[in-house]
Formats: C-alpha cells, sequence, structure tokens
C-alpha cells in the first residue's frame, strides 16, 4: 500500500472512535490495565527501598545520624567531635559524609544518573551524615540516647534530624520484602492477565461495531494492514493512556505516602521519586503500550484467517 | 481468464457444495450462472474470491492462482475482481459518493484521484444528482447502481453480481442489466449470478446452469433450463 500522509488522520480518528464508542469497555480497559501497571510500580519501588535501606545496613556496627539541614558546619563538627568523644559506649570512628557526598554515592550505585544529579545541584534533598562505627552492639541503645541528648543541648541543638540504627530492621526488611514480593507480583500477574483479556474484549466489540466498513474493505481488496491498524492503534492508545494513568498515580502515591509518611519513619530512608522516575516511565509505557498491541493482535487474529 | 480446474469444495459441516466443476470463461466474456437455491452459486463466488478454499482442484485468474494463494496476497486478487450483492452492501452512514470514495480509500488512493473518479462513476451509473443521498434515501435500484459504482471503482478487470436483481423491481432490474452490458463493453469480464427466468432469455448470452454442486450445462447465447 502506498503510504499517504491523509491515512494517518484515518486512523487516528478510527483509533479514537472505537474508543469513544464503546467508553465504558475502555473505562474498564484502562482502569484495570492502570491497577495493573501500579501494582507492578509500588512492587517495584517498595523493593528497590528495601534494597537501598538494607544496603547501608549490610554493616550490622553502624548507625547513621541524619544532620538537620538547617545546621553550620562548625556545629556539624562540633556533633561529630561529641559522639567520638562518648565514653564506655565502644564508638570507634565517626565519619562525616556531606549531602552531596550522599546524592552523588546514591546515583553512583544505581548507575548512570548525571543529568539528575545536576538537576540537584541547588536544592540537594539529602542530609548531611555522621555514620558512627561501633563495636559493641549492646550499646546501640545507649549510643541512640546520648546523641537525642545532644539534640536538646544548648551547642547541638537540633542538629540531628533522625538517627537510622537498623540492626534488627534489617532482618525484618528482609522478611517483609519477601512477603510483599510474593503477594504483589501475584496480583500484578493476575491484573495483567485480565489486562490482555478486557483489552481482546475491548476491541473485538470495536471490530464488532464496524464489521459492516471492514467487510467491504475486505472484499474491495483492503490489505490486512490498513484494516487492522486502526484496531491496533486503538489498543496502543488505550496502554499508553493507561500507563499516563498508572504514572501520575504512583507519583501521586509515592509523594505522599511514600515521601511524606514513611520517610518520615526514623529508621527509613527513601529515595527521591526522581530517582526511579525515568524507570517508572519506561516501564509504564512498555507494558501498556505493549499489552494494547498483544491484546489488538490477538482478538484480530480471527478477523486475519480469511 | 478465469479457469476452475475439476473443483470440489465440502464446508466443515461436510456439505458438498461443488463437485468436480470445470468451467473457463474469456476475459471479456459475459455470462450468467443459473440454478436453484443450493446449487453451489455463491460458492463458486466465494471460491473465485478466495474467501473459501476449494477442496480440491485448482482455480486460477490470470496469473493468480487462487488455489493456493498466501492471506499476503488475497488483497491483490480481491482489487481485479469487483463483487456486487443481493442485498446491496452499502454503508448505512455514508452518502452515495462516499460508499464510492470509501472503496478507493481504503486501497490507498490519493484525494485527488479519488474526487475525480467518484463524479465520473456516479455519472456512469446515471446517479450524479443522488451522489449526496445516504442509502436510505435512494431506492433498492439506485442503490445496485451505487453499489455497482463501488465495485467498478477501482477498475477490476472481472465484475461478479451474485444475484443483483433480486430486490429490485423489474424496471430497475432491467436497468441494472443494461449497466453491466455496458460494463461488458467497455471490456470487463462479466459474471451474473440470477433467478430471473425473462432477463437470461432475452440477452441470449452464455448460460451456465448448476444444480446441486455440479454444472450440468454450458450453452453459448442460450436460455434458462428448467432443470
Ligand atoms: N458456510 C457454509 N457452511 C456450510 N454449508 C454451506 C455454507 N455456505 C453454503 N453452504 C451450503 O452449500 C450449498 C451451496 O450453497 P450456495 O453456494 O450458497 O448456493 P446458491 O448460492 O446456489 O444458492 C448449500 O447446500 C448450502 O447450504
Ligand atoms: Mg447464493
Amino acid at each position: 500500500m502506498r503510504f499517504r500522509f491523509y491515512n494517518v488522520g484515518y486512523f487516528f480518528r478510527l483509533a479514537f472512535q472505537g474508543i469513544f464508542r464503546n467508553s465504558l469497555m475502555s473505562l474498564a480497559t484502562v482502569f484495570v490495565l492502570a491497577s495493573a501497571l501500579l501494582v507492578t510500580g509500588c512492587t517495584w519501588a517498595v523493593n528497590v527501598n528495601l534494597d537501598h535501606n538494607l544496603q547501608e545496613v549490610n554493616t550490622y556496627n553502624k548507625i547513621v545520624v541524619f544532620v538537620s539541614k538547617e545546621t553550620e558546619d562548625h556545629t556539624t563538627e562540633l556533633l561529630r567531635e561529641k559522639i567520638l568523644n562518648l565514653k564506655n559506649v565502644s564508638v570507634e570512628s565517626v565519619e562525616w559524609v556531606t549531602k552531596d557526598q550522599v546524592l552523588r554515592n546514591l546515583f553512583d550505585d544505581y548507575g548512570d544518573y548525571g543529568d539528575i544529579l545536576q538537576m540537584y545541584d541547588d536544592d540537594n534533598p539529602c542530609k548531611d551524615e555522621l555514620i558512627i562505627t561501633y563495636s559493641d552492639s549492646s550499646k546501640v541503645t545507649d549510643i541512640t540516647y546520648q546523641i537525642k541528648n545532644m539534640n536538646e543541648q544548648e551547642d547541638t541543638f537540633g542538629s540531628v534530624d533522625k538517627i537510622n540504627d537498623r540492626r534488627e530492621v534489617a532482618q525484618k526488611i528482609d522478611e517483609i520484602k519477601n512477603i510483599i514480593s510474593l503477594v504483589f507480583s501475584w496480583i500484578m500477574i493476575l491484573l495483567l492477565v485480565v489486562s490482555v483479556f478486557i483489552i481482546m474484549n475491548t476491541i473485538k466489540l470495536a471490530v464488532f461495531s464496524r464489521r459492516e466498513e471492514v467487510s467491504i474493505m475486505r472484499y474491495v481488496g483492503a490489505s490486512g494492514f490498513f484494516v487492522a491498524f486502526p484496531f491496533v492503534l486503538e489498543g496502543i492508545f488505550l496502554g499508553g493512556f493507561s500507563a499516563g494513568v498508572a504514572f501520575g498515580l504512583q507519583y501521586a502515591i509515592y509523594k505522599v505516602f511514600a515521601v511524606k509518611i514513611v520517610g518520615d519513619i526514623d529508621i527509613i530512608s527513601i529515595l527521591p521519586f526522581e530517582y526511579l522516575l525515568r524507570d517508572f516511565i519506561i516501564t509504564f509505557f512498555v507494558i501498556g503500550i505493549g499489552l494494547g498491541v498483544i491484546g489488538s493482535l490477538i482478538s484480530l487474529r480471527k478477523y486475519n484467517k480469511d | 481468464m478465469i479457469i476452475f480446474n475439476n473443483v470440489t469444495k465440502v464446508y466443515p459441516n461436510g456439505t458438498r457444495a461443488l463437485k468436480n466443476v470445470d468451467l473457463e470463461i474469456q476475459d471479456g466474456e459475459f455470462v450468467f450462472i443459473v440454478g436453484a437455491s443450493g446449487a453451489g452459486k455463491t460458492t463458486l463466488t466465494k471460491l473465485l474470491l478466495c474467501e473459501e478454499k476449494p477442496s480440491g482442484g485448482r482455480i486460477t485468474i490470470d496469473k493468480f492462482n487462487v488455489s493456493r494463494m498466501s492471506r499476503f496476497k488475497v488483497p491483490k486478487l480481491r482489487r481485479t475482481i469487483g463483487i456486487v450483492f443481493q442485498d446491496f452492501r452499502l454503508l448505512p452512514n455514508m452518502t452515495a459518493a462516499e460508499n464510492i470514495a470509501f472503496a478507493m480509500h481504503v486501497v490507498g488512493e490519493s484525494k485527488k484521484t479519488i474526487k475525480a473518479r467518484v463524479a465520473n462513476f456516479l455519472k456512469l451509473v446515471g446517479l450524479e444528482e443522488k451522489g449526496a443521498c445516504k442509502p436510505a434515501e435512494l431506492s433498492g435500484g439506485e442503490q445496485q447502481r451505487v453499489a455497482l459504482a463501488r465495485a467498478l471503482v477501482n477498475n477490476p478487470s472481472v465484475i461478479i453480481a451474485d444475484e443483483p436483481t433480486a430486490n429490485v423491481d423489474p424496471y430497475m432490474a432491467i436497468e441494472i442489466m443494461e449497466l453491466l452490458l455496458r460494463v461488458n463493453k467497455l471490456g470487463k469480464t462479466v459474471i451474473v449470478i440470477t433467478h430471473n427466468v425473462n432477463l437470461v432469455n432475452y440477452y441470449k448470452k452464455r448460460v451456465i446452469t448448476m444444480k446441486d454442486g455440479e454444472v450440468v450445462s454450458d450453452r453459448k447465447g442460450g436460455m434458462f433450463d428448467e432443470v
């Protein structure tokens, strides 16, 4: 078939007509597919964050003190010295990692995010960290208690944002992670399968509402591509739109639930959304559009036979 | 040239719709195919259009070997055959002109070509005034003429009309036949399937008579055989 630019408009019009003609089915498709993607996204976000938290805990004899944002450098240094000078609690060293370094380490761990780093140059979401190494784990409560006291003392007042002691948390997180992964994976697979079926039915319905046209097209010798493409495009739009909806919801959930609520819990550090953004977008749109194409091709298969 | 060579068609449910049919239709011929309901006439056209595959034998149209054709080639075959049905099959939400244009659009013609040819073909079937009418606003005969224009517009070399006059009044039937004869004069092969004894006897063309899936007579300048 010769390529005609005005056909592109025709294909788009048919695809949108299909979506709006059976708007209830389209809505159901977007609802289920977006849910499937959202479950996928949440599972993955939880896992990545758990991994990230576990990584920081992999040596158990460390405590991380997050320094409050407004704290002056000399106060941080003072805090560091006070912790280092604590008696009878087995503190061996206190390393000061600046927030820039923290951010750099964070992204170094997860590949090449150079441009995102630049994005943060003026507004680094990380905090300075004091990493305490100790030798006797029975003293952890003691150390933590004393650092909390320092936060109330005049010379280092308000300098401690939170203290991250993750010894027993590590095992807990591991268990939780396995359960969450398992449950969410099943929900995810189920929803994705259901999505394909719904897309198949939506497209089947679209073909049905245009069956007279399709039959004439076949009789006059329209190519298989010309007949099928509007329907595949409809699947692509449904998948893409679902991906967009899922991404919006994922953004909201992550910002509100993960960053604001969970991020406030002392022992957990949540990755910034921007760090997951690119993978979210790619995953959602690849899966969404992929399922759209697969679903529509399956339901067209039968029509392509004759 | 259309050749049926020992063609048999058995439908999946076991019906033997065609039995060892041998047939040759030359380019530019005008042929009536007659026979009782269920004789296998429509099955014959379905095989020609590659809508159904023969169970045995060989069908060729010009350079196409229809009996073993890949489905990617089927559109090419169908562009060389124009088809007219007894129930017209016009798209109800399109005007007469749009129905004709649609057939050109979906095979990838340009807007310019479409515009020019649609006007010409409306004129050819005598409906230049009715291009903007929807099928519901047209009589049966007019609808059938639009259908004929649609079948012709992509310039096929063969026209098949499956009982084209079954749903139109006798006067219109004659007009449609006259149109088909004109199309035949333009050099196209025309195959008309019909029950209309009077028409067949009047035109004295080649008549192929079918019965129970077999060709029982094939006569030039023939008459309707009561079989
Ligand atoms: N799709 C089909 N499946 C099974 N049997 C069919 C099918 N189409 C037609 N037949 C049978 O094949 C025979 C020939 O049908 P057809 O070619 O439509 O006859 P005609 O057009 O001469 O009336 C009939 O007995 C009919 O019932
Ligand atoms: Mg028939």
